[in-house]
């Protein structure tokens, strides 16, 4: 087995956003250097944002995710076949192209329909792949030497490897037979003699002690040394969160109360009352005030923890005030898109129907309301202003889940759904908080959605409102009419997609 | 509804029983105890099956990087190797098939059929006096439904697609369009295929076990002289006939949404991914509510038989009456009341109503108390009894401890604002995981261990089976515990890997030493195999009563007849946990032994109250 | 043995043991407890349907007139019926069907055998619970002439049950074909929304599937009392269990035709 993580210990609590893997700080540094070199720098920066836009989620360089791995993908076709390919797969497919429907076949999946990129953005993504796949040698001899393991005694390690493994496996099998022998020949013995050659009684009751109670302090200790790296420890970034967390911390302290008691009492009681010759045990088969104390104690503590929640919970999902900001956060397979309703603070209509066809989003550009909407694939947010974000799916079910603002919601298609929230750390403070300038804020999928599911991130920023001004004035509207492609959509519907019904002929008796 | 006529006029008039050939005795037994080791040898290899899925799995979140080209003779194409390198890596899709699939066989197959299904079979006709199952010929049924379900789920894992992959909660519309998870192809339609037969099978074993012990009681037998192993399979009987059904309606949409076109689940749709057809009108949502109609009982299906186990190994063996009997029962009542009115805490963040939110939060929180009750009332029943260390009882001490660790985080999630942060997560892996994986499967060998000698005639080999407790439960919380911590730094669950976030780094090692902890609990198994089945033939021969215990199973003979006892049944005459009764100088009075001055026609004695 | 410390009672509990408490065989028991477990497989259904149908907006309401004219109940339609109302409006301007609400059931289902072209909301249906009912009262007349060990009633109530069975699925089929000509299928539906005609399709086909299996029970238990069988075994307890399942069956349609027809 290859190490390539540092193995941290226990006491690395200052350090945990710092940690990078070392093979990709080497790639990092490497990429910079290519840019600086590459004579279509340019063209790949550019390249290298869309990609991480629109092809990361289904594709890397080196490894096959959903689709195929991209390495040398400008050797395998010319540049016109692959922007055709990837502005709509379906259609090269369908035109019995031999390397399409094989591709096709062998992935299972459809490719999305990225009509709404130029071919020079698709070039740039091209230039970008080219690039990469120049350097990925090099990464990969890199993270080879971080085990101090030359490539070429790589595979012949391998080999021996799955033998040795193998050997393990029949000689531990072994062992274990030949302990279960001497079990038998204990108990065998122990039969003979009239009574246990070993005494399993004291040896269970003194393990039920050592274990037990060292158990307890075990996860006291780790508590110590693992709380400190949760999101829970972190200052919340949203208003509600300091609500959540104190929530926690109660339940936390009453639930590890009782914890800590039942289990020690649990081991203790086991070891301490460990059968012993010539006892019997003490008749006691029930103690009304007793039973009363226990079932009333913990429903008035519940009580407790319920009113706190129901306080919470309803604060949360209270109606959002009039005005507030809303942006729309769409997921699909596997990525996620934001849209910003614009100047006129309305987020314009949108129909399923007409996904990936004038736009990947759907959204209707005969609404006026959507004329001024722009896109982005990263959230950014001003800093202490509510927001709503209106969720919605395009396939399957996804889950939007801001851990560092106690925020999740599903995104359920054909659901609405909204979670409405007030940021109150910029991305910047947090950084200078927890000492990680690399730090940002993410939106991760948190809802199974297939193969990528794992790769399904966005990052969310937390501007302060100047720089949210900023940004939002750089952002170029994304659904004016000039701007999509015309396709013949309504024609091309079914008929009774939407339609009244009397458009289909019907045989009346 | 049909009945076999044969078995029409049957009722206690099995005494004589005739010869039988192999197929009869062996294979297509009616006989409860038969049908008791079938359940439980189909358990254990499920079992078995399950657990190296998720060994596999461990391994690929443990050592992200690791080279799997070893499992490619097993796991064949799923394993992608690298032409120049021979660098071996698991497919993301077979993953998902890995979770889902040790997800439904831990749940369903071995949780399920093999704990309940088995000790059922087992305990019910013995410890309520019965010859056997009302009846006989559909307990025999509801095994081959179960092991032809069993028989599909284990084919699926061969489909050129992969088997099914949504995770085993299978909400679509994953798991309705194969173009968004290849999983979802014929994969996902044999999965529905294996779940059907299992539902039915299912519903014709707990028919069974709720008609057993309410008509077929021996005399004396009141439901207040039930042992709460009796209690827990009723009411996980009851459980499961009425809330399998609602899976089934839940599946019988969810066939027809694949493969018929209809779209009661799917709601805006593209086209892209349908196949031709809109898919829009249906509910995403609706399918939760069905599922969880059952999911939740469910738990609880899994979870009470393994509660009643523990109450009657740990009475046994502390010597003691089990502390507050009536209050155990009204507990267990309790808890299966409410398990029916707390579905809908496990989608809190699905886009239900909020205020549905809040009305399950104060149902799911209420059902704390019960589980507390019963708590108390094992530690209760521990403290000052002359404690038998026998494997069973172990694992039965093993059992509380992981029903309080894992109960108490249950109010975490319990509380909808807590759940916003918490749902999905590593924490709910754990919380699960804990409370009824391993609670359950501890009572599974706490029951396997106990009545091993009513089962197969023999013992099992004690010093192994302490070994193997002491490996299981130091490697469960191994697994376990840290998982909390993961789940609060916010790390979702079923992701292929934890590499993609550069925040999830720091938890690289706590994943290695769970996957260590996962191998170690693995290789426990081994032992508890060996122990088993060398066991079944070579085992030390059992005596009639081997843990001096007062239920009836034990004053059958050893040897099994068909028809349990060879003469009349016993009459019962007193409560099942008169141990160390100051009354009398034997540790345990059995309930065949009457109270002095006690007759057939005047047997209503109450059991003891405490003397101080 | 020392004296006993225990309370002496003297009650006879009918939960004692050795006793069935609710005084039937297991087989009765069993039957209770299977077609409790079936009512929540249908209770399923019925809420997948209740969800559906309250997701979509409710039918138009107000009289429904074509061109004019008022259509009353007994009266004639123009022959595109279906064509029509997808067009034509109420007060309130909505159409009669359309995608976007539910439909009227009265307006879907408003055919009769061999009474073509007359707007009869329901009446088959009703016809079809009629023949279901009464199906069920003969199924009591059976069990009851089994309690008097009257093999002669027993064949012909049961003779008439099997006969109102065939006559409902009869119904059923007619209906359903009656309901696919005009277009509907498990994915389309001209009279609204899809779900509407793949909930209908489901959930009367589980129903008539069940009737069916009740079918088949009954032919064998008639073949069985026309057998003797019953009659050499000293009771026609099977006529009651089966009798359980009718009854039950014959239930579940009063809830089916009320969400389908009435709601």
């Amino acid at each position: 087995m290859r190490k390539p993580f540092k193995t941290h210990t226990f006491t690395m609590i200052s350090n945990f956003c710092m940690s990078l893997n070392p093979k990709r700080k080497l790639t990092f540094l490497i990429a910079s250097l290519f840019l600086f070199l590459s004579a279509s720098a340019q063209n790949a920066a550019e390249g290298e944002k869309l990609f991480k836009d629109n092809c990361q989620s289904c594709h890397a360089i080196n490894d096959k995710v959903v689709g195929p791995a991209l390495k040398d993908v400008h050797k395998r076709r010319d540049e016109a076949w692959l922007i055709k390919w990837v502005k709509n797969s379906q259609k090269v497919v369908a035109s019995g192209d031999a390397y399409a429907v094989e591709i096709f076949k062998k992935y299972g999946s459809v490719m999305t329909a990225f009509e709404s990129l130029s071919d020079g953005q698709v070039k740039s993504i091209l230039a970008y792949v080219k690039q990469e796949s120049e350097k990925a040698p090099v990464a990969v001899t890199a993270s080879a030497s971080t085990s101090s393991t030359a490539s070429a005694n790589q595979a012949t390690n391998d080999s021996m490897k799955s033998n040795i493994n193998w050997l393990l496996i029949i000689v531990v099998g072994l062992l274990f037979v030949v302990i279960f022998l001497v079990f038998n020949i204990l108990e065998t013995v122990g039969r003979i003699q009239g009574h246990d050659v070993v005494n399993w009684s004291s040896i269970n009751g003194f393990l039920m002690l050592a274990i037990g109670l060292g158990g307890v302090a075990l996860s006291i200790w780790e508590f110590m040394i693992h709380a400190p790296l949760t999101v829970s420890a972190q200052k919340p970034a949203s208003e509600h969160g300091p609500g959540i967390d104190s929530m926690f911390n109660i339940t936390l302290l009453f639930t590890g109360i009782v914890f800590i008691i039942t289990q020690v009492a649990l081991f203790y009681f086991a070891w301490k009352y460990r059968a012993k010759k010539n006892t019997k045990a003490y008749f006691y088969s029930h103690n009304d005030k007793l039973e009363y104390a226990w079932t009333i104690v913990p429903a008035i503590v519940l009580t407790i923890l319920v009113i706190n929640g129901l306080k919470n919970w309803n604060k949360i999902f209270s109606k959002p005030a009039p005005g507030t900001a809303n942006v729309e956060v769409f997921a699909y397979q596997f990525g996620w898109t934001a849209r910003y309703p614009g100047a006129d603070n309305t987020l314009g209509k949108h129909d399923f129907r007409e996904i990936g066809k004038a736009n990947a989003l759907g959204v209707l550009t005969d609404d006026p309301k959507s004329a001024d909407d722009f896109t982005s694939s990263e959230i950014h947010l001003p800093v202490n202003k509510p927001v709503t974000f209106k969720f919605r799916a395009k396939d399957v079910i996804h889950s939007a889940y801001l851990p560092h603002f106690r925020v999740q919601m599903n995104v359920v298609p054909g659901l609405p759904t909204e979670f409405t929230f007030t940021p109150t750390v910029t991305t910047a403070e947090m950084r200078t908080q927890l000492n990680n300038p690399k730090f940002d804020y993410a939106l991760l999928c948190n809802k199974i959605c297939g193969a990528a599911h794992y790769r399904m991130k966005v990052t969310v920023v937390i501007d302060s409102q100047s720089e949210y001004d900023k940004w939002v004035s750089e952002q170029k509207p994304a659904f004016t009419k000039s701007a999509t492609i015309e396709t013949p959509a309504a024609e091309t519907q079914t008929a009774d997609a939407g339609h009244p019904v009397s458009n289909k002929p019907l045989a009346v008796k | 509804m049909s009945h076999d006529h044969s078995h029409e006029a049957h009722g206690h008039a099995h005494v004589h029983h005739h010869e039988e050939n192999f197929i009869t005795k062996y294979v297509f037994s009616q006989d409860h105890k038969m049908i008791a080791k079938q359940f439980l040898i189909t358990g254990i290899v499920m079992g078995v099956l399950g657990m190296l899925m998720s060994m596999v799995f461990r391994l690929q979140l443990g050592f992200p990087d690791m080279d799997m080209a070893f499992l490619k003779p097993f796991l064949g194409k799923w394993i992608s190797v690298d032409e120049t390198t021979g660098f071996g890596k698991l497919d993301p899709n077979f993953y998902l098939a890995l979770i889902t699939i040790h997800g439904t066989i831990m749940v369903f197959f071995v949780l399920t059929a093999g704990l309940s299904g088995t000790f059922s079979n087992l305990l019910i006709p013995l410890q309520c006096g019965a010859r056997d199952m009302a009846s006989p010929f559909l307990n025999m049924l509801s095994y081959w439904f179960f092991f032809l379900s069993s028989l599909v789920m284990f084919c699926s894992l061969f489909v050129e697609d992969g088997p099914a992959s949504p995770g085993w909660t299978v909400y679509p519309p994953l798991s309705a369009l194969p173009k968004a998870l290849p999983g979802s192809g014929t994969g996902m339609t044999l999965w529905l295929i294996s779940m059907i037969f299992f539902i039915v099978s299912a519903l014709l074993g707990g028919m069974n076990y709720i008609t057993t012990v309410l008509n077929m009681r021996t005399k004396g037998m009141k439901m207040s002289r039930m042992p709460l192993t009796i209690w827990a399979f009723l009411l996980t009987a009851v459980l499961g006939l009425l809330s399998f059904p609602v899976l089934f309606g839940g599946s019988l949409l969810l066939v027809m949404d694949r493969s018929f076109g209809t779209s009661f689940y799917l709601s805006d749709i593209p086209v892209e991914l349908t196949g031709g057809i809109e898919r829009t009108g249906g509910s995403p949502v609706l399918f939760q509510h069905l599922f969880w109609f059952l999911g939740h009982p469910e738990v609880y299906i899994i979870l009470m038989p393994a509660l009643g186990i523990t109450s009657e190994v740990i009475a046994t063996n502390s010597r003691k009456p089990i502390f507050g009997y009536r209050a155990m029962i009204i507990s267990l009542l309790g808890i299966a009341f409410l398990s029916f009115i707390v579905w809908a805490h496990h989608m809190f963040i699905t886009g239900m109503n909020p205020f549905l939110g809040s009305v399950f939060m104060v149902t799911t929180l209420i059902i704390a108390v019960p589980s507390a009750v019963k708590t108390f009332n094992y530690l209760t029943t521990l403290w000052r009894g002359n404690i038998q260390f026998t494997p069973a009882m172990m694992f039965a001490i093993g059992l509380v401890s992981f029903f309080i660790a894992g109960g108490l985080t249950g109010i975490f999630l319990g509380n909808a604002a807590l759940d916003i942060n918490l749902h999905d997560t590593y924490f709910v892996v754990a919380h699960f995981h804990i409370v009824m994986g391993s609670a359950a499967i501890f009572g599974m060998f706490s029951g396997i261990y106990h009545w091993f000698p009513k089962l197969f005639r023999r013992h099992m080999n004690k010093a192994a089976g302490y070994v193997h407790f002491w490996l299981t439960f130091i490697s469960a919380y191994g697994v376990f515990f840290p998982m909390h911590f993961i789940g609060l730094a916010g790390v979702p669950r079923r992701y292929y890997a934890n590499t993609a976030y550069e925040s999830f780094d720091v938890w690289m090692d706590v994943n290695q030493f769970i996957t260590i902890c996962a191998l170690l609990g693995g290789l426990a198994q081994v032992i508890f195999l060996i122990n088993f089945f060398y066991s079944i033939r070579k085992g030390r021969k059992s005596e009639q009563n081997p843990w001096k215990s007062n239920t009836l199973e034990w004053t059958a003979p050893v040897e099994h007849l068909h028809g349990n006892w060879p003469g009349e049944i016993p009459t019962v005459y007193r409560w099942p946990y008169d141990y160390s009764n100051p009354n009398y100088t034997e540790d345990f009075v059995p309930q065949n032994v009457p109270h002095e001055g006690q007759t057939d026609e005047n047997q209503e004695f109450e059991h003891p109250h405490p003397t101080t | 043995m020392s004296t006993e410390t225990t309370a002496l009672k003297k009650t006879k509990s009918i939960w004692a043991g050795g006793f069935s408490p609710f005084n039937v065989s297991y087989g009765k028991l069993m039957m209770w407890i299977f077609l409790l477990s079936d009512a929540f497989t249908f209770s399923s259904l019925l809420v997948a349907y209740g969800t559906i149908r309250f997701s979509h907006p409710s039918p138009p309401h107000g009289n429904v007139v074509i061109e004019g004219q008022t259509i009353k109940p007994l009266g004639h339609v123009p022959e595109n019926f279906v064509e029509l109302l997808g067009e034509t409006k109420n007060a309130e301007g909505v159409a009669y069907f359309s995608k976007q609400h539910w439909p009227s059931p009265e307006l879907v289902f408003n055919h009769f055998p061999g009474l073509h072209g007359l707007h009869l909301p329901l009446f088959f249906v009703s016809l079809m619970t009629f023949i279901l009912i009464f199906s069920s009262v003969t199924m009591v007349l059976a069990v009851e002439a089994g309690h008097r060990m009257d093999q002669n009633s027993v064949r012909k109530y049961m003779f008439y049950t099997i006969l109102g069975g065939l006559a409902f699925l009869g119904c059923q089929a007619w209906e359903w074909t009656q309901f696919i000509t005009e277009g509907a299928s498990l994915h389309g539906n001209p009279f609204g929304p899809t779900a509407f005609a793949a909930l209908f399709f489901i959930v009367t086909g589980f129903h008539g599937f069940h009737v069916f299996s009740g079918v088949v029970l009954n032919f064998i238990i008639y073949l069985n009392a026309i057998n003797g069988t019953y009659a050499k075994r000293g009771h026609y307890e099977m006529i009651e269990k089966v009798g359980l399942y009718w009854h039950f069956v014959d239930l579940v349609w009063v809830f089916v035709f009320t969400f389908f027809y009435l709601i």
